[in-house]
């Protein structure tokens, strides 16, 4: 007859199902992280509908440009395919190519979701924000390394990531930079006027008012009139030498002091101007709408918040037409920072330029609007060239989209990312984005940067040509290597030479081949195994990346 | 990572030595020699890799919010060991452990390599070719794989967590191990003792503690320095400067020894105690001047390091250059103070006058370097606040 033992104590048998209860829990825990970062799963980027009106503006533009065509008797070249107009918004956004991955999800969306989902992907990602700033900070402080100790180019293009990754109204961000006070490093915004400090000179390590002044009319009002610097416009008489020199003059008052940059209201700003002996007290006065000046407060805030001021149209313009220049290489009123003050304006500027003020500067709104329209999703190349043919007049038109070169660090992104399957993002382990920063660093150096001239179209040179067909970068992305090149994946994951060759084509095209290129690729396939097999997937990896077609924006 | 003594017999992984009885006297004390020495190396790695581990360790926990305490509580602790113990090894606090976790991470890391792989070949298998049967190949593997790695890892970690045990899988042990009763109470003990023995919430108070004393000992020079920083008049900035910085200079003086003083008695008043500490220095002014200095000095290199942000999964990086610059530092002071703590005798009045002296130049020099590093780091006037040779590399960005 067996005897069951006493019951424990209930204050024993609770400690001992706590002790349970942590134990399987450190397990449980330990077990479930491992497994999710091992299983990563599937991206489920924030998918939001377009609003009715977003899609309204980008009708209302395509209207306009339609009235256009049809005055011009211009036959519009027609609607590239998805992966075409994926691949532009890619290019412009993040500077890469999209990722095999990214068309593969892509590809799953809704027909008339497609562009909303990428566009909404690529906000909530870093690299867009990253990008965008960077190439504004050209716009705000060029690309020269700048005074020593009292300008930190990255601690502003952190700033203005964070900016653009919040979607900050545009105004506000422009406000803080003409108007800033502090230490750079405390303020970064600071260094949009540290930038043009000149050490060691007479002047006592001050903003450079010219500088500031140049800057200010080209980033934020789209004028260029840095002549007037030294003479009154000898084209017309819209601009004075005075124009420039009282904008410059609401500079005057910047110091650098022990706590950066500030106001000192003693301190004055006087200019010779031509054909005069004497130099001159130059009081601080706007260019036009003298109005919508502010009457109290420093110079420099009341000079941003007349920039900046809803009905100072020249500032909407000037920001759309810079977005416009970022989406499709080319700005809508060429160059850049050079349009009208009374127009006349090509179509579209305006109904963007007014929604853009209207809807709180909203930068994401405007580029939004800007993908949606039926001129960012024309062809470049038409499909009836004898009928339509693709002419010069289509494409200063818009009635085509505009084949341009890519960048150089949009080649260097580009040849990185396509040889990856997945995308190259803040996701990714540390090892790829080091070597992405450090390959596309290098790459650019010696393919040569643009520089500040941010649209100035150049054409290729032969030690560009020779650097993409011999240089590192595509050596080291296509040579066989299992562990970090696409092209060896391929070519070991699948035995289907067809479906080698396709994605082959997507991952560094971004679109399917041809029958004809695909037949010509699988017979170079064809009959080959093991290590001959995957030295054919890196000659196509090699050709592709030479191929005229992947330098291009098209 | 397991306490072996808690394991049943069968577990336990016995050396295989030679029978001693079979061989003669001098090379019985040959072979001890050798045994000896051999053993001697095999510590010294040990130690060595312990030692690795606690730094790395430590920068990771220093970068991340709360549990950033635990990271300034041990270095808390090293000097209050040593001051308690006047042995400077005392200050050496878990080196063995942190060498178990790291063979444990190391190990695990190892054997999950090969998991990592095919997790991807298989991804990019789904991405060329969804649903083919090269795909679903590499998954059915990927599912293998990933079970054989999860069996490896705990019976490695139940045999000890040593990278031999995640070397050689030691199959039969494992079946023997299979057919015994009591296995989950067992495991599941030896885990919890193992967790309980790190003292985890007495680092974390002390931690906790020892930051909350020290920031009252900044504030008012930190803030002043602050508020000085955001004065457009140069000359009143100046002003408000210097009274920050004279306040920071007296401030610095007493705060690491204040901190060893807290760590010795365990009490937070002691942090406050100033007449007590200033008794303690009396007895060896070298010797505090000494660690002050080193440890002002130490904290220089982050500063330089600050200058520009990593990316955040590589903030540990610096923080790694925090550990190695401020441990040592944190040894000094243990030792200055235990020193203090062990004399009888103040010591003779030109040294006591001459330290006082001495620490003025460093203070002040340690007091303008931090003013300075608004225009230079990342943060800017933010940096103030950061004051890691007393706290952790950056204490606003962990909490």
């Amino acid at each position: 007859m067996s005897v069951s033992p006493p019951p424990l104590p209930l204050r024993i048998r609770l400690r001992a199902a706590l002790k349970n209860l942590l134990f399987i829990g450190l397990l449980a825990g330990g077990i479930g992280y491992g497994i999710l970062r091992l299983w990563e799963p599937e991206p489920t980027p924030s998918v939001r509908i377009p609003k009715d009106d977003v899609l309204a503006v980008a009708e209302n533009i395509d209207a306009k440009f339609a009235d256009n065509w049809a005055e011009k008797n211009l036959t519009p070249i027609g609607r590239a395919d998805d992966l075409t107009v994926m691949r532009r918004i890619g290019l412009a956004l993040t500077g890469s190519v999209p990722s095999l991955e990214e068309i593969r999800h892509f590809e799953k969306q809704k027909q008339d979701k497609k562009i909303e989902w990428w566009t909404n992907r690529l906000f909530d990602d870093r690299r867009t924000s990253a990008y965008l700033a960077e190439r504004f900070a050209r716009t705000y402080v060029g690309v020269e390394v700048g005074p020593f100790i009292i300008y930190r180019r990255y601690r502003m293009v952190s700033w203005l990531n964070d900016q653009f990754f919040e979607n900050r109204p545009y105004d506000q961000l422009v406000r803080d930079l003409i108007a800033a006070k502090g230490i750079w490093t405390t303020h970064p915004e600071a260094n949009f006027l540290t930038v043009t400090v000149k050490q060691n000179d007479d002047k006592k390590n001050l903003p450079d008012p010219v500088k500031l002044a140049a800057r200010t009319y080209r980033a934020f009002l789209g004028i260029r009139i840095d002549c007037m610097q030294c003479h009154d416009d000898m084209f017309g008489d819209r601009w004075k030498q005075k124009d420039f020199h009282q904008l410059a003059a609401f500079f005057s008052q910047s110091k650098l002091g022990m706590n950066g940059i500030q106001e000192d209201p003693k301190q004055g700003y006087q200019v010779r101007y031509r054909g005069k002996t004497k130099a001159v007290p130059v009081k601080p006065v706007v260019p036009f709408r003298p109005d919508l000046l502010p009457k109290n407060g420093g110079l420099r805030e009341r000079l941003a918040k007349w920039v900046t001021n809803k009905e100072n149209e020249a500032f909407s313009r000037a920001t759309v037409n810079r977005v416009w220049a970022l989406l499709f290489n080319q700005p809508l009123v060429d160059p850049v920072d050079n349009i009208p003050l009374e127009g006349p304006y090509p179509p579209g500027l305006e109904i963007l330029a007014t929604d853009f003020s209207e809807h709180q500067y909203d930068l994401q709104r405007l580029i939004r609007i800007i993908v949606q329209t039926r001129v960012f999703q024309m062809a470049s190349a038409s499909p009836h060239p004898e009928t339509n043919p693709v002419t010069e007049l289509h494409e200063k038109s818009w009635a085509a989209f505009p084949t341009t070169r890519l960048r150089p660090e949009q080649v260097a992104g580009s040849i990185i990312q396509s040889a990856d399957l997945s995308p190259i993002d803040a996701d990714s382990h540390i090892i790829k984005r080091v070597q992405r920063w450090f390959q596309t660093g290098g790459f650019v150096k010696r393919f040569g940067d643009l520089g500040e001239d941010e649209f100035g179209q150049q054409a290729g040179t032969l030690t560009q040509r020779l650097l993409l067909m011999n240089g590192e970068l595509i050596k080291s992305r296509t040579k066989e290597n299992p562990f970090m090149n696409a092209s060896t994946r391929i070519g070991s994951l699948t035995k289907d030479h067809g479906k080698a060759v396709e994605t082959a084509y997507l991952t560094v095209l971004t679109r399917r081949p041809g029958e004809e290129e695909r037949a010509q690729f699988t017979d170079l396939l064809n009959e080959k195994h093991g290590g001959d097999r995957s030295r054919a997937m890196q000659d196509i990896y090699w050709t592709l990346l030479n191929s005229t077609e992947f330098s291009w924006n098209h | 990572m397991l306490d072996h003594s808690t394991l049943p017999p069968t577990v336990s992984v016995q050396e295989s030595v030679p029978s001693l009885a079979s061989v003669s006297p001098p090379e019985q004390k040959k072979k001890h020699r050798l045994r000896r020495v051999w053993r001697g190396f095999w510590s010294l790695v040990d130690w060595l890799m312990g030692a690795a581990v606690l730094i790395v360790g430590l920068a990771i926990l220093a970068v991340i919010p709360v549990l950033n305490f635990l990271s300034l509580g041990y270095l808390i602790e090293v000097s209050g060991r040593i001051a308690r113990t006047g042995k400077m090894r005392a200050g050496f606090i878990g080196i063995r452990k942190a060498s178990a976790v790291g063979s444990l991470v190391a190990g695990t890391w190892l054997v999950l390599l090969p998991v990592r792989l095919v997790s991807g070949m298989w991804k990019d298998a789904e991405l060329i070719d969804q649903g083919s049967p090269t795909a679903k190949g590499w998954y059915i593997f990927l599912i293998m794989i990933t079970v054989l790695a999860a069996i490896h890892i705990a019976w490695a970690a139940i045999r000890g967590g040593r990278l031999r045990h995640f070397l050689w899988p030691a199959p039969i042990q494992f079946f023997r191990w299979m057919g015994q009763d009591g296995k989950f109470t067992q495991v599941r003990n030896s885990v919890l003792n193992y967790i309980k023995a790190l003292g985890l919430p007495y680092y974390l108070w002390l931690g906790f503690r020892g930051f909350v004393g020290a920031v009252i000992w900044l504030a008012v020079p930190v803030l002043i320095l602050f508020g000085g920083a955001q004065i457009a008049s140069t000359p009143l900035a100046a002003i408000v400067n210097l009274i920050g910085a004279g306040f920071l200079m007296i401030a610095v003086s007493y705060l690491p020894f204040m901190q060893a003083h807290f760590a010795n008695e365990g009490q937070f008043r002691a942090l406050f105690q100033v007449k007590k500490v200033r008794d303690v220095f009396r007895r060896a002014p070298i010797a505090f001047w000494l660690s002050l200095f080193a440890t002002l000095l130490f904290a220089l290199p982050l500063y330089i390091l600050k200058i520009e942000l990593p990316p955040q999964d590589l903030a540990w990086i610096p923080s790694v250059v925090f550990v190695v610059f401020i441990f040592p530092a944190r040894l000094l002071v243990g030792w200055a103070f235990s020193r203090g703590l062990r004399r009888e005798k103040k010591g003779h009045w030109i040294f006591r006058y001459a330290s006082r002296f001495a620490m003025a130049p460093i203070v002040g020099a340690y007091a303008f370097i931090v003013w300075l590093t608004q225009y230079l780091t990342f943060n800017g006037t933010w940096s103030l606040l950061e004051q890691h040779a007393f706290l952790v590399p950056a204490p606003m960005l962990g909490l």
